[in-house]
């Protein structure tokens, strides 16, 4: 497990809200994800570099937050982000290429929660060090975050954190 | 997929000043003709393919590494069938890498498990082969044995022949010492009379050997003097690619694809003929991580970041 410490906890929330508010502006052209049950209660943001996709660390770490979540947790509870590195011009074809990566390994690996393009790039600082998880509380304002590997602490933490009582009080760690 | 009939014509100036540094006075002219298309930024149908190879009936097998598969086209593109999984037991694949038809069998390999899997042209498995290391090629020599490039149990790549049984009947390993890195990788493929032509991942070097093993010539393709090594976990890996991919047409001409070391990693390709003269080069239109010719010289590779196989024919004046 590594902690990230490089951006405060008001710029990551900034962060992640701005994405969202970016997701959720670029709705309607993207994936068919309803935000609707996520926003106001606990959830997860997955960030998924579409550059990971050759990097089998990263993989693995990605299996392994899925073996682990349960699979109605991942459709309630967590929203995948794709993220990709665009050029110095505009090209919409990339972020088609990074669709059609997710699409074909997502299947194969049977993961059920629902993912969406981050064409407005709001996640690429945070994505690019590997698969990131950041667990979101919008009641508290409180995250936390982990970048892969993901050892066994942080996926029990993550899966306790998703699945037990709203009310259950988390550390921020940042 | 429909046949996509755009003409795509790139002038080799590359080429031809590459021959003019080379001395050699002798530079195709190559153009290159889009004659097909599999899969696209918008298509369901590949998503990093990673090895492509065609039989004798023109029907295209391409494996991809990230839905675990093994798929079948026909001719225009068409998918006839898909085999595999995420797994490493039969018919299954864990990080697949390539796959090579040889008359009715269809090797395929997978860079996690030491054996080479194999289905007939209808898809179906046969059987798997061990293999003494991690398979990263494989090529039909001219008596019918296999050759198998393989990631050796000390770290260095060797090219091993084996029969239909798998049973090892040559080692073609580099006896120059100065010539064996830690971690590379070997990409080959047979010349008529069981020479083969070697390029390197990380070494810029491209050679030729008899058959049995001694060098007749090495090139450098990228003028690299020497290796960018890394230290990794007290290793030390070398980092930057040199060659791609190695293939060769029916008239003998050796094309080499550039790596990070080319003035355009994974678009650069030079050809050599089976000399080792050089004969020119010509510039990818997208990036590829290999190249690979039919029985009908037809030049296949990869678009889009893997998920766009393209067909091309060469014209060379």
């Amino acid at each position: 497990m590594r902690k990230q410490s490089r951006l405060g906890r008001v710029g990551i929330i900034g962060t992640v809200l701005g994405g969202i508010l970016g997701i959720v502006a670029a709705w309607g052209e993207t994936d068919p994800v309803d935000l609707r049950g996520l926003l106001g209660s606990r959830f997860a943001l997955v960030l998924i570099d579409v550059d990971g996709l050759a990097c089998e660390p990263c993989l693995a770490a990605l299996r392994e937050f899925c073996r682990a979540v349960p699979s109605a947790v991942q459709e309630e509870r967590v929203l995948g982000v794709l993220t990709f590195r665009a050029g110095k011009t505009p090209d919409s074809r990339l972020g088609r290429i990074a669709r059609t990566k997710w699409a074909g390994y997502s299947r194969a690996n049977g993961i059920r929660f629902p993912v969406t393009l981050d064409e407005s790039l709001s996640f690429n600082r945070l994505s690019e060090a590997g698969t990131t998880v950041l667990l979101f509380d919008p009641r508290t304002g409180r995250l936390k975050r982990w970048t892969a590997p993901f050892g066994p602490p942080a996926i029990e933490e993550i899966v306790r954190f998703l699945t037990t009582s709203e009310t259950t009080i988390m550390e921020t760690q940042t | 997929m429909p046949i996509q009939n755009k003409f795509i014509s790139f002038v080799l100036v590359f080429g031809a000043v590459l021959s003019a540094i080379a001395g050699t006075g002798v530079s195709l002219q190559v153009r290159l003709e889009e004659v097909l298309a599999i899969g696209g930024p918008d298509a369901d149908l590949l998503f990093q393919w990673t090895g492509v190879s065609v039989d004798r009936d023109d029907q295209i097998f391409v494996i991809d590494t990230l839905d675990y598969s093994l798929k079948k086209f026909d001719p225009h593109g068409r998918l006839l069938g898909k085999v595999g999984r995420r797994g490493q037991g039969p018919g299954e694949f864990e990080k697949a890498v390539g796959v090579s038809v040889v008359g009715d069998s269809v090797y395929a390999w997978d860079l996690s498990v030491r054996a080479v899997q194999v289905f007939d042209r209808n898809l179906v498995y046969r059987k798997s082969v061990p293999l003494p290391g991690l398979v990263d090629g494989l090529g039909c020599a001219p008596d019918g044995n296999l050759g198998v490039g393989i990631l050796g149990p000390e770290g260095f790549p060797k090219i091993i022949v084996i029969d239909s049984e798998g049973k090892i009947v040559q080692e073609i390993v580099s006896r120059e010492k100065e010539d064996r890195l830690f971690g590379d990788s070997v990409r080959f493929v047979f010349g008529p009379a069981g020479e083969t032509y070697s390029g390197f991942l990380f070494r810029d070097l491209v050679e030729k050997r008899d058959p049995s093993g001694v060098r007749i010539w090495a090139k450098n393709p990228w003028g690299t003097k020497s290796v960018q090594l890394r230290e990794i976990r007290g290793f030390k890996v070398p980092t930057e690619s040199c060659v791609l991919s190695v293939a060769r047409d029916s008239r003998g001409r050796i094309y080499v694809l550039g790596g990070k070391k080319a003035p355009h990693p994974a678009r650069d390709v030079l050809i050599y003929n089976s000399d080792g003269v050089p004969a020119g080069g010509f510039l990818l239109p997208d990036a590829s991580h290999s190249l690979y010719f039919d029985h009908r010289d037809f030049l296949y590779v990869a678009a889009d970041g893997g998920v766009t196989l393209k067909k091309y024919r060469l014209v060379i004046d």
